[in-house]
């Protein structure tokens, strides 16, 4: 089992963190998904704007205070977006 | 011909606001009804879906519904229905519409589906009670889609879902979360009554071409998976799709 730094294993470090991307009232996303590997937070899935984007990558590095590598593509009313500057 | 457009997973948000709209203006001289597989809000509020009936405003063909998770959320269900009515959008909940085009009729049976998952790793009818609940929501859906089905004497026959019916739609998710995407026991409904198409959304990181066990066609027509506004599909007047 991988553990981190604060002794929380890394499973249940990306479990929580989708929990949370699931249930805060301003996110619901069910579709991002949250891999600890390394000390960093991988970030992966689809949203349909790069508001929703960065709502999504904040909501991670808040919760796991951890480094993020976004993954995340946004996939809008056209088709895929080019990145927008979320981070 | 008839020729119908589909998509499902718009999420639409309040940033959604003029946004949609522009992708959808082709759809009135191109298509005879758009269908609209789930998860229409991001969050299921009555202020959301106010947003995708202002972003229909200009699609002039039927639109047809059904609710999807995120619909279900805030629990205001019955409010969402009564503002894509005013909108004039159908939206179907254990239920089927016809939509007469130019001499013939197409019908569109519509649940929302529930989980469950497919053979080899399926929750039964055993156990808790919340267990046994949880699986015969997903019966009731399949019995009602069936039912409603069979009550369609149209031209062509579209079932209309937001969760999958088939494993094949699902590929390229993690198999752990199939059981929470779909349900063999919806596409053994389809099987049963017979249908056209089955067009479903739910699984963003899915597959969309499929099939049931019986060889009715299955469309995953999740945005994420379609990378477009929406799917055409046509039928001639015996009901094949091309």
């Amino acid at each position: 089992m991988s553990m981190t730094n604060s002794g929380e294993s890394a499973a249940y470090q990306a479990a929580r963190a989708e929990e949370r991307l699931a249930t805060d009232d301003h996110i619901h996303e069910l579709g991002v998904h949250v891999r600890v590997d390394g000390g960093r937070a991988v970030v992966t899935g689809s949203v349909t704007s790069a508001a929703r984007k960065q709502a999504v990558l904040d909501a991670v590095r808040d919760e796991l205070e951890l480094e993020i590598v976004d993954q995340v593509e946004v996939i809008g009313y056209g088709g895929a977006e080019a990145d927008e500057g979320a981070s | 011909m008839l020729t119908v457009a589909a998509v499902g997973d718009l999420h639409v948000g309040a940033d959604s606001a003029g946004r949609l709209a522009p992708h959808l203006r082709g759809l009135s001289g191109q298509v005879d009804a758009l269908l609209l597989a789930g998860d229409l809000t991001q969050c299921g509020t009555v202020e959301e879906a106010e947003v995708l009936v202002r972003e229909l405003a200009d699609v002039s063909v039927p639109v047809v519904a059904v609710l999807g998770n995120h619909d279900l959320h805030s629990r205001q269900g019955a409010k969402i229905r009564d503002v894509l009515a005013v909108g004039g959008i159908t939206l179907l909940d254990r239920g089927a519409t016809v939509v007469p085009v130019n001499g013939h009729v197409l019908g569109v049976a519509g649940v929302t589906g529930f989980g469950g998952g497919f053979a080899g790793a399926c929750a039964s009818d055993f156990g808790e009670p919340e267990m046994r609940a949880f699986v015969a929501r997903t019966h009731a859906e399949a019995e009602a889609l069936e039912d409603s089905l069979r009550g369609l004497a149209t031209d062509v026959r579209i079932a209309l879902l937001h969760y999958a019916p088939v494993a094949d739609t699902l590929q390229g998710e993690r198999p752990e979360i199939f059981p929470f995407l779909g349900s063999y026991v919806l596409g053994a409904a389809v099987d049963r009554a017979g249908a056209d198409l089955v067009v479903h959304g739910h699984a963003h990181g899915g597959t969309e071409r499929g099939l049931t066990p019986g060889g009715v066609r299955v469309h995953n027509v999740a945005l994420p998976v379609l990378r477009r506004p929406y799917r055409v599909f046509h039928f001639e007047v015996d009901g094949a799709a091309v």
